[in-house]
């Protein structure tokens, strides 16, 4: 944003009271830019230099991207970012840190895949904080300025004081579906089941699985399967099944606090008699959701319930947009309603475990090579900082679909109303033909606020599971994901695939 | 040549009898290797140094369990990483199923590649069938693993939908199927639909080397078959195929060096799932070395696949060609 000295000065005269009388939320607007005006040389001090950002090719850095230049002229440092898959991410950022190249200033570091594999790679972001050459952004970037713990989740490992990364990117998992289809077809689920279809944060994964069952069964003309899950090997496949696990019984592979995690995780809990009831139920959940629920990711599984193939997907925030958009989708147009994650069911619970809304998520952070060069470290610290601010948070929200991480930004008036789709500010679009005489002409202003509801409720405990944060994290998930598919595939019995499971993970952390 | 005076004149000037030792030596020199080695020399070292060094490193890393993070270093481990191997489900799974792909993407891209290129040799409108059927070959492994991930598609791919219609496949799903495709012994449908995919992209490479092959086929040989009333088969037999048999084994050496490093389809189509039926060998040691950081347990991945190499690459050079006379 363009300040000259003349706004800023007027805005001190102005604006003195107001800081004084204590509205530094409600006008943050204006307060980054007299906190900018006044660092202005130490927002400049880089200018010239280059820096790179590698970065997954998530909807919020599409979003950065298309709003850099704000950066630019903040700072006059050029900066290239690069959007990769998750997987390449990891894999370059690596190579890059392996190879102690600092080729990469800035990169993005998911809190399991990258951050607690490459955490110690990463510069500590305290000794920027206190650097007094360095500006600093309204409200800080303490612990109580991010939601729930989200500095702990992306920038925290292990036994570690230091922080890695601060939180750049909200993934968390809501459930969405068709109200229109569930709507439409309920009566048919109450003539079959004697009760009426409808999703609640009550719902569980017993009721989900009899959901999908029922629509498999029917084979409606306008949507073939219940759900669309996330088996792919992997992370998606350790979220997708994290879902379940950690619903029916709060049930978790080690007991470590899942917000720091354990390089040494001792011996896995996988073989107990509740990981491998879960195994047994996940199996059947595959065996009515959509066919390609085993190979698909989030993107995936997105495009299945986008093209209204399934009534329901478990998804991250995130997705919203694209949900919300009726040129990609047939669930948009107010048809789809988001909600907590399904629910665990105690008749899928062994030995009297909680039964709780499973929520978990990715929460990318953004982290400083500590192999680059001391000054590239410094101008990405100040795109960090940028990127995490309130105002840019904001602004790609509101803008092209961001995904905040501030509390500030969910504390906003218009943010707020944002999350009910009743009360959403709408933008105007040129009407698209969803199907024959149903016209959309509006389209929510920040369709991911849309998810905030389930996500603010799920982001606590005992729903919210974070880990399992552990340094061989890329190669457990493996092994993990590829069981289940075996599982799922009848080449092995929940007991077997669970009981490999736990041979292979224990050998793997040398227990 | 010079004599002492002017040596005296200008020192660094050889005397006659300095030259008869300067230029004895050289010879002896030259002498060590044949003249077209010493043109090559300095092509050799710069190809041995970015060969060489990398393939000792590796060998030397495979014997190491790598630093992971700043300030550790490489633990000399032994024999570990090649041991450990020996009960690692996935290097088993990996080995198999490498075989298998070998097996079925060589035997069918010979025998369709070979095909064509005799249907296509010397006909009407050559240059344009040529054209055509080598249009695969130029695009990159990774879109077509994006092109054959939509075909593919349940949802909406027309490849999913013909396979179906037609009774080929059972079950829901291609890509997420585990189950094996026809027969109980076979592979999964998944592999099958990756080879499929190689199959579509590479047989053009060999239509293309079988067809130059076929251009060389001497033609007074053809004639003369013909003119002795041999037919179609029995040209080929006897005339064609060992007139091709060294192109079809450059063919084979060349498709069979690509798999061993194959992984864009894969890493596209299915990442090695579901289940690990389409975790070929390659696939996991890309894991292994990338995913995981394991550059030990990579390296001795990586070592016992080269010497797998050199062994198929003999035993087709050596066992299935020569003793036939190639």
């Amino acid at each position: 944003m363009d300040v000259t000295r003349r706004e800023v000065l007027k805005k001190i005269g102005l604006g003195g009271l107001v800081l004084v009388g204590g509205h530094i939320v409600k006008s943050p607007l204006s307060l980054t830019q007299l906190a900018h005006a006044s660092d202005d040389k130490k927002w400049k001090q880089f200018a010239g230099s280059k820096i790179v950002f590698m970065s997954e090719d998530t909807p919020p850095t599409a979003a950065i991207k298309s709003k850099i230049q704000s950066f630019k002229d903040l700072t006059g440092i050029d900066i290239e970012i690069i959007e990769e898959h998750l997987d390449i991410v990891a894999e370059k950022v690596g190579i890059d840190v392996r190879g102690r190249r600092g080729a990469y200033a800035a990169y993005y570091s998911q809190d399991k895949p990258i951050g607690a594999v490459f955490y110690k790679h990463a510069e500590d972001l305290r000794k920027f904080e206190k650097d007094p050459s360095l500006p600093k952004v309204p409200n800080g970037t303490g612990s109580d300025v991010w939601l729930n713990r989200f500095l702990d989740i992306t920038g925290r490992f292990y036994d570690d004081p230091k922080i890695a990364a601060y939180p750049y990117d909200n993934a968390v998992a809501v459930m969405m579906y068709r109200k229109d289809l569930f709507e439409k077809y309920s009566p048919n689920f109450e003539t079959e089941t004697g009760k009426p279809l409808v999703y609640t944060s009550k719902t569980t994964w017993k009721d989900v699985l009899e959901i999908c069952k029922f629509f498999k069964n029917a084979k409606f003309p306008d949507v073939k399967y219940g759900i669309a899950l996330q088996g792919r090997e992997g992370w998606g496949g350790q979220l997708d099944y994290q879902r379940v696990s950690y619903a029916n019984g709060m049930w978790l592979e080690w007991d470590f606090d899942d917000y720091f995690g354990a390089v040494n995780p001792g011996p896995c809990k996988w073989g107990d008699e509740q990981s491998i009831m879960t195994m047994g139920n996940y199996k059947e959940l595959m065996k009515y959701a959509h066919p390609d629920s085993l190979t698909n990711d989030w993107s995936g599984a997105n495009t299945a319930y986008v093209t209204g193939l399934a009534a329901m997907q478990p998804q991250y925030g995130e997705f919203a947009a694209v949900v919300e958009d009726p040129k990609q989708s047939k669930a948009a147009g107010g048809r789809t309603v988001y909600d907590l994650c399904p629910k665990g069911d105690p008749s899928w619970i062994v030995k009297g475990g909680k039964a709780v809304n499973g929520t978990n998520c990715g929460i990318g952070g953004i982290a400083i090579n500590h192999w680059a060069k001391p000054e590239m470290q410094k101008a990405a610290y100040l795109f960090a900082l940028w990127s995490t601010s309130h105002d840019t948070q904001y602004m790609v929200l509101k803008d092209v679909g961001g995904t905040p991480t501030r509390k500030s930004v969910f504390d906003m008036p218009d943010v707020k109303k944002a999350f009910v789709r009743e009360t959403a500010p709408m933008k105007k679009i040129k009407p698209v033909e969803m199907e024959k005489g149903v016209m959309v002409d509006k389209v929510p202003l920040m369709p991911n606020a849309l998810t905030y509801g389930p996500i603010l409720k799920g982001i606590w405990k005992p729903d919210f599971v974070v880990g399992p944060k552990v340094p061989k994290f890329n190669e457990y998930i493996q092994i993990q994901t590829s069981e289940i598919h075996k599982c799922v595939a009848d080449l092995k019995s929940p007991k077997e695939a669970c009981l490999s499971i736990k041979k292979k993970t224990d050998r793997l952390f040398r227990v | 040549m010079v004599d002492s005076k002017e040596k005296a004149i200008n020192p660094q000037i050889p005397t006659l009898q300095e030259e008869g030792v300067a230029q004895r030596l050289f010879s002896r020199i030259k002498g060590l290797l044949p003249f077209h080695l010493w043109i090559m020399l300095p092509t050799i070292i710069v190809l041995a140094a970015i060969t060489i060094y990398p393939f000792v490193w590796m060998v030397v890393m495979s014997f190491k369990e790598t630093a992971m993070n700043p300030g550790e270093s490489d633990v000399w481990v032994g024999l570990y990483n090649y041991t450990r191997l020996l009960d690692d489900e996935p290097f088993i799974n990996g080995v198999k199923l490498l075989l298998w792909y070998f097996l079925l993407c060589l035997s069918i891209e010979m025998l369709l590649g070979t095909s064509v290129a005799l249907l296509i040799n010397n006909i009407k409108f050559e240059n344009f069938f040529i054209i055509i059927f080598i249009m695969p070959m130029m695009v990159a492994p990774i879109i077509v693993g994006y092109l054959f991930r939509f075909l593919y598609n349940v949802s909406f791919g027309w490849g999913f939908w013909l396979l179906k219609s037609l009774g080929l496949m059972s079950g829901e799903t291609i890509l997420a199927n585990a189950k094996p495709w026809l027969f109980s012994f076979f592979p999964s449908t998944a592999f099958m639909a990756v080879v499929a995919a190689d199959v579509w992209e590479w047989t053009p490479l060999i239509f293309l080397i079988v067809l130059a092959g076929l251009k060389a086929v001497p033609q007074d040989q053809l004639e003369a078959a013909r003119v002795d009333g041999a037919g179609p088969v029995r040209t080929f037999l006897e005339v064609t195929l060992p007139n091709i048999k060294s192109v079809l084994l450059i063919a084979l050496v060349v498709r069979l060096m690509d798999n061993v490093r194959y992984i864009d389809l894969i890493y596209v189509l299915t990442k090695g799932g579901p289940a690990d039926t389409t975790k070929i060998l390659p696939f996991y040691l890309y894991n292994v070395s990338f995913r995981y950081f394991e550059f030990g347990r990579g390296a001795a991945i990586g070592f016992i696949l080269l010497l797998f190499t050199i062994f198929m690459g003999l035993f087709f050079v050596n066992v299935v060609f020569k003793k036939k006379g190639v």
